[in-house]
C-alpha cells in the first residue's frame, strides 16, 4: 500500500508545478504596449485618437455654445453647467470648472509623445508597399502629430495662460516626452513666452511634413479621402491665432510699448502670411436665401481651412434637435440676446446707435434693413425658417405655454439660433431628414480679423503691413458679408480716421462675423473688456392691429463675472497633486 | 522557490512525527469542531468559530438557509432583500464591514468545495453550518476566505437501521407592508398645488374644478379614470407547498443519505400569469469503504428550478404600479366589468399594465445546477498511527436559460368619453425566443495529509493541504467583454499542539496563489498563530461547582485577499476609441482611422490586499453547564486595498489613474453569545439564548482630496451618510430673505426646507455639494438575536428574534420624495412635508437630515409551535417520530418606519414586497 502515499505526493507535486500555467488569465480585450508596437495601425491610432481636440460641434460644453456664457446668448437648459456659470455667482471656480480641459489635453499630449517615442525607438512600417510609400505615409503622420500637439498646447495656453498669484505671466507645464508614472516629476508652469515658443516649434515641425491641401492628390496619401486632416494653411492659421493671443492686452502686462507693438506686428505678419498662402479675397459664401447649403451645412465650403464633421456619411440631427424652434419639434436651446441683435449694424454699415438720418433704424421695426448676417445668424419674431414663421410674441407658438412650447424648449430672450442650423434637416416624427454638420477649427474670415486687429494696434488702420492695411482687411470681411452693396461703406471710412475708433469697429466685426464659433468668451478676456454686462431680452406684445407689435427691451440678468478675473482657474486637484503649480490670480 | 516551501512544510510535518513518544491515537469520540479539511476537539480551538445545527435552521418557514440564518449566529449579519418567489433573498457579512461595505461577502464552502451557493441546498440536507470568524480558522482556505467562511456540512449516512422521513408543509404569505398612494381627486388637487408652488401658470396644464368633479363622481371613467393599481394587480396573499423525503442508513461498509425535495411557491399577481416557482432538489451522499485503508465517497446533488411569469418582470410591474398616476389611463374602456377592451395611456413610454400582464406574453426560465464531488480517504494508521490523507475532486455546473414570447395587443386612445380610437393589433400567437442565458462551472481539487496523535500529555495535529479552485462565468450579457475565470491555488499547513489539555498553541500558514497578478507576483506567504488556556483544567478550578469550563484564547495573523483585485492591473493597456472619419462627407472608413489610447496605467507592484487580524476570546460554561457563554473581541485591519489613485498622479503625467495597494480600513468589535438551558422535572425544559455584536469600521487610509475638511472621509466610519443639515422650514419670503442663501438645486420658495450653509465657500451663500457633512451612518453598530425554546412533553415552542440598532436610514425613494410629475404617495399628507413641486430637482428633496430616521428594527424572525406525538402511540402504527407544527416567519416587526418594510424600503415599491409567512406542517419518520 506504499504506492498510495507515493501517488498522493506525486499528485500534489504535479498540481503545484502546473500552477503557473493554471494561473495565467485569459487574453484580455485590451492590448499591451508590446502588442501595440507590432501593429502599425494601432501606433497611428495614438495620433488619430487626438483628433477629438478639433471640435466637431460648437456645442461642446454642457448647455451648448460657449457663447451662452457671454453677452451673446443664453441657454434654456437651466440645469446645464454653462447656465449655472451665468446664474450662480461663484459656480465657476477652481474646484468646479466646466471649461476644464487640463486632463483631456494632457492625455492627448501623452498619446502623441508616446507616438513620437515609439517612432524613435522602433522601426514602424505603416506601408508594406515599398520604402517610398512608407516614407510618405510616415511623414504625413508625423506632421499630423506635431500639428495636433501644437493644437493641444494652444488650447492649454488659451484656457490656463495668465498672470499667476506671483504676478508672473505663465502658461502651462510643457511636456514633450513620455513622463515616468512611477518616478513622478513635480513640474512647474512654464512662462507664457516659453509656451508660445514651444507651440511655434511644433507648428514649424508640422509644416515640414504636411501637404498644402488634401483636395487633390499631390502625392499618394494626400487625397480628398483625408479631407479634415490639417494642412500647411491650417498650421499658419493656428500660428496666427497664437500670435494674436500673445499680443493681446491680457498677456502683455508689464511689457514696454515697443515690445507690445512688436508683438502686434508679428501677429499681423503671421496673419498676412496665412492669407497669402491662400490668396487674397474671401469666397462669396453669404447668401440669405441659401446659407445652409452654401456655408453652414457644406463641409466642402471654400471658406473652411480646417473643420471636423460630426456623425456618419449620412449626416446627423443633433444640431437640429437641440436648436430647432419648439413649433417644429426642436428644443430651442440656444437663445441669442438682444445685446447681440443690437451689435449687428444696418445693411448700409452704420450701427443702430448712429444718427437715425444715416441708419433709418426704428425701435418699432427693429429687424428691418439690417446687416445680412443678422438674418443668417438669428431667428426673430416674424422671420421665416423652413416655411415656418417664427412667433416669439406673447402668446406666439414659439413662446412657452402655447402649443408645443414649454419652459424647457422655448426661448428666454425672444430669439432663436439660425447660424449653423440646417434648413434642410427635418424633425417631423416619421419623416426626419439628416444634414451635415461640422465644427470649424479655422476659416478664412478669422485671418482677416486677426490681421486687422493686430495691424491696427501696430501701425494704425491705414498703414500697410506686408502690403495690406487693417482697413483693407475689414473692408473685405464687410463687403463679403453684403454690407453697403450699392454704395461705399462710409461708416468704415469714417472710423478709419482713428485707431481707437477702428479698434471698436474691429471688435464688433469680430463679434458678429465669428459669433457662435467659440471666440467671444476668450476674446473679451484677452481684450480685458468688461465682463459684467447686463443681458437684455425682447418682450413683444401684439397690438390691436393683427401683425403689429410693440417691442420692449427688458433686462434679464447681469453676468456674474468679475472684471478682475481675466484668466481661467487651474483645477485645484492638480494644484494639490503637483505642488509646484501656481494658480492664476483671482481664484 | 515554491518547491523549497513545500519541502519546508513537509519537513515540519515529519519532524512532528519524529518527536512522537507514546502511541495513543487522538480520541475520536470527543466532540469535534469542523475546521477546513480537518476537525479538532473543541477544547483545542484557539479561534472564533460558531456552529449552527441544521435542526435550528429547520424551525423556519424559509426554504433556503440564507434567510433562516438571521438572528442565530453572533458575528453574522443577515440582510433580507427580496420576497420574490424563488429568490435567495438574503446576503451576509461576517463581523460587519471589514472592507468598508464593498466586495465583502463571506466564502461559502459546501462539503469542502468552495464557490457554492447556500441557497442551492435543501434545508433538510444540512447537518451543520460552521462560521469561521477569526484568522486561524480561515487561513487554510486561502485568499478567498478573508471575509469569513460559512462552512456547510451536509448530512451523511451512518451505521444504523435505515430511517425514512417525510415532511409536508403548506403555507400562506402576506405582504409586510405595501405603499399607499392618493386617488385621482387628491392627485389632481395636489398637482395643482405643486404647480402653484412652482410659480407656474395655473390656467394652463392644471386640473380645472369641473375635471376634478368628474374624477370624484366617475361619470366619465374612460376620459377621467381613477384607477387603484395595488388593489387591481395584487392579491392579498400567496401560498407555497413543500414536500421533503429523506432516507438515511448504512452498515459497516456502505453509508447513504438520500434527499428529495419539491417546492412550489406562488406569487402575488392577481392579473395574468402568476409568478410560479417550482423547485426539485435531489441529493445523494454515499460512503463506501473500499479497504482497510481506502474509503471513498460520492456526493451528487441536482437542483432544477422552473419559473414562469407574465412578460413583465416583477421589478417592472411594481415600478409601474408605483409610478403610474391614478388618472393616467383607464384599464378598461368597455362596459363596466368587461375586460376585453383596454385603455391606452397618453404618456410617452407608458403601456397598459393590465394588457402587459394579461396579454403581453410570458417568460419561462429554467435553472439547472449540478454539484458533484468524489473523494478518497486514506487511513494510514497501520503504517503510522494518526496519519490520514484525503483527495477530493469536485465540479459544479450551472446552466440557466430564459425563454419567452412577447405578444401584441390593441388598446384604445380615449379622445372623448364616447370616442375611442383603436391603436395596435392583437397578436395572440407570437414567436418564442431565447431571452437570456447564464452558466458557470466550478472545479475544485484538494488534497491533504493529516497527522493527529496524542503522546501522553502531548497532543499534536498537523494538516497539510493543497487546494486549487477555478470558477468560470459567462452570460450573454457579457458578450462583448472577456470574462476572466477566478482561479486560486493554496498550500496550507496547520499545526496544533496541546499540552495536558491545558495549554494549546496553533500556527497556520498559507502560500496563496492567484491568477490576478503577474508571474513572479502570484504567490505570497501568510501566517497566523494562536493560543488557548483552558483554566478550568488547572488544579485550582478543577471540580468547581460554579465554573465547569473556562478557556481564554487569542489569535493573531495576516492573510491575503485577491477577490477585490482586477485582472491585468500590472501592465499598461491600450484600447481603441474615438474613431475619426475623414473625407468629403465623413465617408472614409478604413482601419487607419481608429484611435488608440492608453486605457490602463499598469502598476507592476500590484499585490494581495491584506488583513491583519487579532481575536481575544473567552469561553465558559457555568452552573452545572446550564449557562454557556462565549465572547470575542476582534480587530481587523484591512490594508493594501486596491485603490484607483485619483489624487496622486498629476494630469500632465497621465490622465489615467493607476490602481495601487493603498487604502486601509480598520474594523473592531465584540461578538457575544449566551445560552441558558434548564430542565425542570421530567417533562419541562427550556432554553433562552442571545447573541450580540458591536462593530465599527473606520477609513484609516483613503485616497481623497476635499477642499473642505468636513467632507473628508478619512477617520470617519465607512458607513458615514453625508448630506445636508436640516435647519427648519422657510415660512415666507421674509424668512427666505433673512436666511440669505441661494440654492444650486432650484429657486427657494416658502415651504422649502432650510438647509444649513455649512461652508460659505467663496462667500457666495449658495447651498451646494460642499455644504454636506456627515449626518448619520447607514450600517447598524449593533446587531442582536434572541431565541427561546420551551419543551413540555411533546409540545415545543421555538422563537427567534433579530434586531439591529444604532443605524440611520435615509428615506429618499419615490415613496417619500415626489419629484417631477410623479405619483403622490400618502406621504404628501404629512403636515411637515415640504413644499410640493413639479420640478425634477428640488432644494428640499435632497439627502438632508430631515429625511433621515432611526433605522433600528426588531423582528420576530421565527415562531414555531410543534407537537411530537407520543412514541407509545406511534409504535402501534410503526412510526418512529411524528411532528405536527405551525410556524411563522417575520410575523412581528418593531421599527420607527411604519409605512414600508423597515429592512428594505424599496420592497413593494420597485420590487417584490417582503412577506409574513404562516405555515402548517407534518413530519413523519419511520
Amino acid at each position: 500500500m506504499k504506492y498510495n502515499s507515493f501517488l498522493l505526493l506525486t499528485m500534489m507535486m504535479f498540481v503545484l508545478s502546473s500552477c503557473e500555467n493554471f494561473l495565467d488569465p485569459k487574453i484580455s480585450d485590451e492590448v499591451t504596449y508590446e502588442q501595440m508596437i507590432t501593429q502599425p495601425d494601432m501606433v497611428r491610432g495614438l495620433v488619430n485618437y487626438v483628433y477629438r481636440v478639433i471640435p466637431s460641434s460648437f456645442e461642446g460644453v454642457s448647455g451648448g455654445f460657449l457663447e451662452c456664457a457671454t453677452d451673446d446668448a443664453l441657454t434654456n437648459i437651466l440645469a446645464s453647467n454653462i447656465n449655472k456659470m451665468v446664474e450662480l455667482p461663484t459656480y465657476w471656480s477652481a474646484t468646479n470648472n466646466p471649461l476644464n480641459i487640463w486632463n483631456a489635453r494632457y492625455e492627448d499630449i501623452r498619446d502623441l509623445n508616446n507616438f513620437f517615442d515609439i517612432m524613435k525607438k522602433y522601426n514602424i512600417r505603416f506601408k508594406k508597399t515599398g520604402d517610398a510609400d512608407n516614407n510618405q505615409f510616415t511623414k504625413i503622420t508625423m506632421g499630423e502629430a506635431y500639428f495636433l500637439r501644437a493644437y493641444c498646447e494652444f488650447e492649454l495656453l488659451k484656457t490656463f495662460g495668465g498672470k499667476d498669484v506671483n504676478g508672473k505671466m505663465m502658461g502651462f507645464p510643457i511636456v514633450t516626452t513620455l513622463l515616468s508614472t512611477t518616478d513622478i516629476p513635480n513640474l512647474a508652469r512654464n512662462t507664457y513666452s516659453e509656451c508660445v515658443a514651444q507651440i511655434v516649434t511644433d507648428i514649424d515641425s508640422a509644416m515640414v511634413y504636411l501637404p498644402k491641401s488634401w483636395d487633390k492628390t499631390t502625392f499618394k496619401y494626400s487625397n480628398q479621402d483625408n479631407l479634415g486632416r490639417p494642412t500647411d494653411v491650417a498650421c499658419l492659421a493656428l500660428k496666427s491665432r497664437l500670435r494674436l493671443y500673445e499680443a493681446s492686452p491680457a498677456f502683455t502686462d508689464g511689457l514696454s510699448d515697443a515690445e507690445k507693438t512688436q508683438k502686434w506686428r508679428t501677429a499681423a505678419e503671421t496673419a498676412k502670411e496665412a492669407i497669402d498662402s491662400i490668396g487674397f479675397g474671401l469666397p462669396r459664401i453669404y447668401d440669405v436665401t441659401n446659407i445652409s447649403a452654401k456655408f453652414y451645412n457644406d463641409p466642402q465650403s471654400a471658406e473652411l481651412i480646417l473643420r471636423r464633421m460630426v456623425g456618419t456619411s449620412s449626416g446627423d440631427l443633433a444640431m437640429a434637435t437641440r436648436n430647432f424652434l419648439p413649433s417644429i419639434y426642436g428644443s430651442g436651446n440656444c437663445n441669442p440676446t438682444q445685446n447681440l441683435v443690437d451689435a449687428f449694424p444696418m445693411a448700409n454699415g452704420y450701427p443702430i446707435t448712429a444718427d437715425v438720418a444715416k441708419t433709418g433704424y426704428s425701435e418699432t421695426n427693429m429687424y428691418l434693413s439690417r446687416d445680412p448676417r443678422f438674418y443668417m445668424s438669428i431667428l426673430f419674431n416674424g422671420a421665416t425658417f423652413k416655411t415656418t414663421k417664427v412667433e416669439t410674441f406673447e402668446g406666439g407658438k414659439d413662446m412657452a405655454g402655447f402649443g408645443r412650447a414649454t419652459i424647457e424648449n422655448s426661448t428666454r430672450t425672444g430669439y432663436y439660433l439660425r447660424k449653423w442650423v440646417s434648413s434642410k434637416a427635418n424633425l417631423v416624427p416619421g419623416s426626419t431628414t439628416n444634414d451635415f454638420h461640422y465644427g470649424v477649427a479655422f476659416r478664412q474670415a478669422e485671418l482677416y480679423l486677426n490681421f486687422a486687429e493686430a495691424a491696427n494696434e501696430a501701425v494704425g488702420p491705414t498703414t500697410a503691413i506686408k502690403g495690406m492695411t487693417a482697413q483693407n482687411a475689414i473692408a473685405e470681411v464687410r463687403k463679403r458679408a453684403g454690407i453697403a452693396p450699392v454704395s461705399a461703406d462710409n461708416y468704415l471710412i469714417e472710423q478709419a480716421a482713428s485707431a481707437s475708433n477702428f479698434r471698436t469697429l474691429i471688435k464688433n466685426e469680430r463679434r458678429i462675423e465669428l459669433c457662435f464659433e467659440g471666440h467671444r468668451f476668450y476674446d473679451l478676456r484677452r481684450w480685458k473688456d468688461p465682463l459684467n454686462t447686463t443681458i437684455q431680452r425682447i418682450k413683444i406684445t401684439p397690438t390691436a392691429v393683427v401683425g403689429t407689435y410693440t417691442y420692449e427691451k427688458v433686462n434679464l440678468l447681469t453676468l456674474p463675472f468679475s472684471n478682475t478675473k481675466y484668466y481661467c482657474p487651474l483645477p485645484i486637484t492638480e494644484l494639490y497633486k503637483a505642488t509646484n503649480l501656481t494658480q492664476n490670480e483671482g481664484w | 522557490m515554491n518547491k523549497s516551501i513545500i519541502a519546508l512544510l513537509l519537513l515540519i510535518t515529519f519532524s512532528s512525527y519524529v518527536s512522537g513518544q507514546n502511541d495513543t491515537v487522538s480520541n475520536a469520540a470527543s466532540k469535534k469542531t469542523q475546521l477546513p479539511y480537518t476537525s479538532i476537539a473543541k477544547d483545542r480551538v484557539v479561534g472564533a468559530i460558531d456552529v449552527i445545527s441544521g435542526d435550528m435552521l429547520r424551525h423556519s418557514t424559509e426554504y433556503n438557509a440564507n434567510a433562516a440564518l438571521s438572528g442565530l449566529v453572533s458575528g453574522l449579519y443577515v440582510f433580507k432583500y427580496s420576497g420574490e418567489p424563488g429568490s435567495s433573498g438574503a446576503s451576509f457579512k461576517v463581523r460587519g464591514r471589514s472592507r468598508g461595505g464593498a466586495s465583502d461577502a463571506p466564502m461559502v464552502v459546501i462539503d469542502g468545495i468552495p464557490n457554492r451557493n447556500l441557497s442551492d441546498l435543501s434545508m433538510e440536507s444540512i447537518e451543520s453550518i460552521t462560521v469561521l470568524k477569526d484568522i486561524t480558522a480561515k487561513m487554510m482556505y486561502g485568499s478567498a476566505a478573508t471575509n469569513g467562511v460559512l462552512m456547510v456540512t451536509t448530512k451523511r449516512g451512518m451505521k444504523m437501521k435505515k430511517k425514512m422521513s417525510i415532511s409536508v408543509e403548506s403555507g400562506m404569505k402576506t405582504p409586510v407592508a405595501l405603499p399607499k398612494f392618493l386617488g385621482a381627486v387628491d392627485y389632481a388637487n395636489y398637482y395643482n398645488q405643486a404647480r402653484l408652488n412652482d410659480g407656474l401658470d395655473v390656467a394652463a396644464n392644471t386640473y380645472k374644478p369641473e375635471v376634478i368633479e368628474l374624477y370624484k363622481n366617475q361619470t366619465s371613467p374612460r376620459k377621467y379614470p381613477d384607477e387603484d393599481y395595488y388593489g387591481t394587480f395584487l392579491k392579498d396573499q400567496s401560498d407555497f407547498k413543500r414536500v421533503n423525503t429523506s432516507l438515511v442508513g448504512g452498515d459497516n461498509n456502505t453509508k447513504y443519505f438520500f434527499n428529495v425535495e419539491y417546492i412550489n411557491e406562488g406569487g402575488l399577481e392577481a392579473v395574468g400569469k402568476q409568478n410560479q416557482f417550482n423547485l426539485l432538489n435531489l441529493m445523494s451522499n454515499l460512503d463506501y469503504k473500499v479497504s482497510k485503508i481506502i474509503s471513498m465517497n460520492l456526493d451528487i446533488s441536482g437542483r432544477m428550478g422552473l419559473r414562469s411569469r407574465s412578460n413583465v418582470s416583477s421589478a417592472n410591474m411594481f415600478s409601474s404600479m408605483s409610478t403610474s398616476r391614478p388618472n393616467d389611463y383607464p384599464f378598461f374602456v368597455g362596459m363596466r366589468g368587461n375586460t376585453d377592451s383596454l385603455g391606452r395611456s397618453a404618456r410617452a413610454g407608458q403601456t397598459n399594465l393590465y394588457g402587459d400582464l394579461a396579454r403581453g406574453g410570458y417568460v419561462n426560465s429554467e435553472t439547472y445546477r449540478v454539484q458533484t464531488n468524489i473523494g478518497m480517504k486514506f487511513d494510514f494508521n497501520s503504517y503510522l498511527k494518526g496519519l490520514t490523507a484525503a483527495v477530493n475532486v469536485g465540479f459544479d455546473a450551472y446552466n440557466a436559460i430564459e425563454m419567452g414570447k412577447t405578444l401584441q395587443y390593441s388598446s384604445f386612445n380615449v379622445i372623448r368619453e364616447d370616442s375611442l380610437v383603436r391603436v395596435g393589433t392583437d397578436d395572440v400567437k407570437g414567436t418564442e425566443a431565447k431571452l437570456s442565458d447564464d452558466f458557470f462551472r466550478n472545479v475544485a481539487l484538494n488534497a491533504n495529509l493529516n497527522y493527529a496523535r496524542d503522546f501522553g500529555k502531548h497532543s499534536i495535529l498537523t494538516n497539510l493541504v493543497l487546494a486549487t479552485r477555478s470558477l468560470s462565468l459567462k452570460t450573454i450579457e457579457d458578450a462583448t467583454g472577456t470574462v476572466q475565470d477566478d482561479k486560486n491555488v493554496n498550500l496550507g499547513l496547520q499545526v496544533n499542539y496541546a499540552y495536558d489539555n491545558r495549554y494549546v498553541i496553533e500556527a497556520t500558514s498559507s502560500l496563496m496563489g492567484s491568477d490576478r497578478f503577474t508571474r513572479g507576483n502570484r504567490y505570497a506567504l501568510f501566517g497566523s498563530a494562536g493560543a488557548g488556556w483552558i483554566i478550568s483544567n488547572e488544579s485550582f478550578l478543577k471540580g468547581s461547582s460554579v465554573v465547569n469550563y473556562l478557556k481564554l484564547k487569542g489569535s493573531y495573523g495576516v492573510m491575503g485577499y485577491d477577490n477585490s483585485v482586477g485582472y491585468y492591473l500590472s501592465d499598461d493597456q491600450y484600447a481603441s476609441g474615438n474613431m475619426q472619419r475623414f473625407g468629403i462627407n465623413n465617408a472614409a472608413i478604413t482601419s487607419t482611422i481608429y484611435g488608440y489610447t492608453l486605457s490602463k496605467l499598469g502598476n507592476p507592484n500590484m499585490t494581495f490586499e491584506k488583513s491583519r487580524e487579532s481575536n481575544f476570546g473567552i469561553e465558559a460554561r457555568l452552573f452545572k453547564n446550564s449557562l454557556t457563554l462565549e465572547a470575542n473581541y476582534f480587530e481587523q485591519y484591512r490594508y493594501d486595498i486596491p485603490t484607483v489613485l485619483s489624487n496622486k498622479v498629476p494630469g500632465y503625467v497621465s490622465n489615467i489613474s493607476p490602481t495601487a495597494n493603498y487604502n486601509a480600513i480598520s474594523n473592531k468589535g465584540v461578538d457575544v453569545s449566551i445560552d441558558f438551558s434548564k430542565s425542570i422535572g421530567k417533562d419541562f425544559s427550556f432554553s433562552v439564548g442571545g447573541n450580540f455584536m458591536y462593530t465599527k469600521s473606520v477609513n484609516e487610509i483613503l485616497d481623497e482630496f476635499n477642499i473642505y475638511s468636513q467632507l473628508n472621509r478619512t477617520g470617519k466610519t465607512t458607513d458615514a451618510i453625508f448630506g445636508w443639515v436640516y435647519d427648519g422650514v422657510y415660512t415666507d419670503q421674509a424668512d427666505i430673505d433673512a436666511y440669505g442663501v441661494k440654492s444650486q438645486y432650484g429657486l427657494i420658495r416658502p415651504g422649502d426646507l432650510k438647509l444649513a450653509n455649512i461652508v460659505n465657500d467663496l462667500g457666495d451663500n449658495v447651498i451646494d455639494g460642499y455644504d454636506q457633512t456627515q449626518i448619520g451612518h447607514s450600517f447598524p453598530t449593533i446587531n442582536y438575536g434572541v431565541n427561546l425554546n420551551l419543551k413540555y412533553k411533546g409540545f415545543e415552542v421555538y422563537l427567534v428574534g433579530q434586531g439591529i440598532s444604532e443605524v440611520d436610514k435615509m428615506l429618499n425613494n419615490s415613496y417619500y420624495w415626489n419629484l417631477g410629475e410623479g405619483k403622490y404617495s400618502t406621504q404628501v399628507l404629512r403636515a411637515d412635508y415640504p413644499r410640493l413641486t413639479t420640478s425634477s430637482t428640488s432644494h428640499s428633496l435632497r439627502n438632508s437630515s430631515f429625511w433621515m430616521t432611526d433605522g433600528s428594527y426588531f423582528k420576530l424572525r421565527t415562531a414555531e409551535i410543534s407537537y411530537m406525538l407520543p412514541e407509545s402511540l406511534l409504535k402501534k402504527i410503526s412510526l418512529s417520530q411524528t411532528k405536527l407544527y405551525i410556524s411563522g416567519t417575520d410575523l412581528l416587526s418593531f421599527s420607527t418606519i411604519k409605512d414600508l418594510d423597515s429592512e428594505d424600503s424599496n420592497a413593494g415599491l420597485t420590487k417584490y414586497p417582503m412577506f409574513k409567512t404562516v405555515s402548517l406542517g407534518l413530519k413523519v419518520s419511520f
